[in-house]
């Protein structure tokens, strides 16, 4: 049961309701987990003022990558967000 | 089942780490060169290393029935002293005689500099003048991306270059697709924090399929495990992948590629057309 065809290279051979049944908790716990960790910081003294700290407002970011319905690319668009920009011919840091 | 540890900075560990890694039927593992947590003083710091880790850890892991193989190298950490990293690089050929040495490794970038570029450079021009194989260090977090596709962008472009003969390793989501297009070989590394989860190196498996891809675990100095490339094998039967193919990623797959060096003693357990389901 919950068992397709389909195997490397071609999707996992697991259908999807069997894929959220094993990883529904573990889920939970990441955002639940990032839940706490934002409301600690944002708690602490000076709390206000880092939530507009640029790593924050990617974070948000990432969250709204997170929430797309649709996409199967969250996971690499999540690490493009994370990059150094590049734009046009690679530029060597000196 | 059979695994080989395609890349392992085993000087970092203990010898119970060796014990852990046979009774998971590990059988071989590589140590690639690295940064040891602070730059090294001089180039005979270099010199000792290369020495621990071509003659001894041979020793230490062989009580554990696991071969051990290493790569030599200047690190991209500490490439950009472009004095000391020349000094290393005189003594590198002595190194690639010895008969557990596979190739140039982990060389690369750390953050994308000038001077760890030319070095990078420097040191393809020396596997190629002693027809060794590469194995590429990616840099972490921000910096993976850019850098990543300045090596993809050289290596492909040179013209003397085997791709078969390169592997990228730390590879994820965002630069596994530029690498295996320009016909390298990837390795996905698992390690908290920075790199990648036993879960996603599988979700990797199942979109781009088995072919030029391995998988590590990466043991070092920090905060990681050996036993996190069995957790992807675990990962792999759960979610219900046919026994050969996880063969093919942890064990055959290291051999198609490692046993392009003739010092590499074991041999796949199926061919790579038929290990790779036709590809």
């Amino acid at each position: 049961m919950g068992k397709t065809t389909l195997g490397m290279g071609k999707g996992s051979p697991l259908d999807a309701r069997k894929l959220l049944d094993m990883h529904f908790l573990d889920i939970r716990s990441a955002l639940l987990e990032t839940a706490a960790a934002l409301d600690r910081i944002e708690r602490a003294k000076g709390g206000k003022e880092v939530m507009g700290d640029s790593r924050i407002s990617k974070l948000f970011a990432a969250c709204r990558i997170i929430t797309d319905t649709g996409a199967t690319d969250r996971a690499e668009r999540f690490l493009t967000l994370f990059s150094s920009p590049e734009t046009g011919p690679l530029q060597v840091e000196e | 089942m059979k695994v080989i540890e395609p890349h392992i900075h085993m000087i970092a560990r203990t010898t119970q780490d060796y014990e852990r890694m046979a009774r998971m039927h590990t059988v071989a593992c590589c140590e690639p060169a690295f940064w040891a947590g602070y730059d090294r003083t001089s180039p005979e710091a270099f010199y000792d290393y290369f020495v621990h880790i071509s003659e001894f850890e041979p020793t230490r892991a062989a009580q554990y029935m696991i071969q051990h193989y290493c790569w030599i190298c200047i690190n991209p950490k500490e490439a950009d002293d472009l004095v000391l990293s020349r000094e290393v690089i005189s003594f590198i050929p002595e190194f690639l005689k010895k008969s557990t040495v596979l190739g140039l490794g982990e060389i690369g970038l750390n953050l994308n500099t000038k001077n760890e570029m030319t070095i990078f450079e420097e040191q393809v021009e020396l596997a190629l003048e002693y027809g060794q194989l590469i194995w590429i260090h990616t840099p972490h977090l921000k910096d993976k991306l850019k850098g990543t596709r300045m090596m993809v962008e050289y290596l492909a472009g040179h013209g003397g270059v085997d791709p078969e003969k390169v592997t990228f390793d730390h590879c994820e989501e965002h630069t596994l697709k530029m690498v295996r297009d320009a016909g390298f070989w990837a390795a996905m590394t698992i390690y908290p924090v920075t790199k990648n989860s036993p879960a996603r190196v599988v979700d990797a498996l199942e979109i781009y399929g088995i072919d030029h891809l391995m998988v590590d675990a990466s043991g070092d100095w920090g905060p990681s495990d050996p036993g996190t490339i069995h957790d992807a094998i675990f990962e792999m039967k759960k979610r219900g992948h046919r026994e050969e193919d996880v063969e093919t990623v942890f064990y055959n797959n290291p051999c198609f590629f490692l046993g392009q060096c003739e010092k590499f003693q074991l041999q796949p357990l199926q061919d790579r057309k038929k290990a790779w389901n036709g590809r």
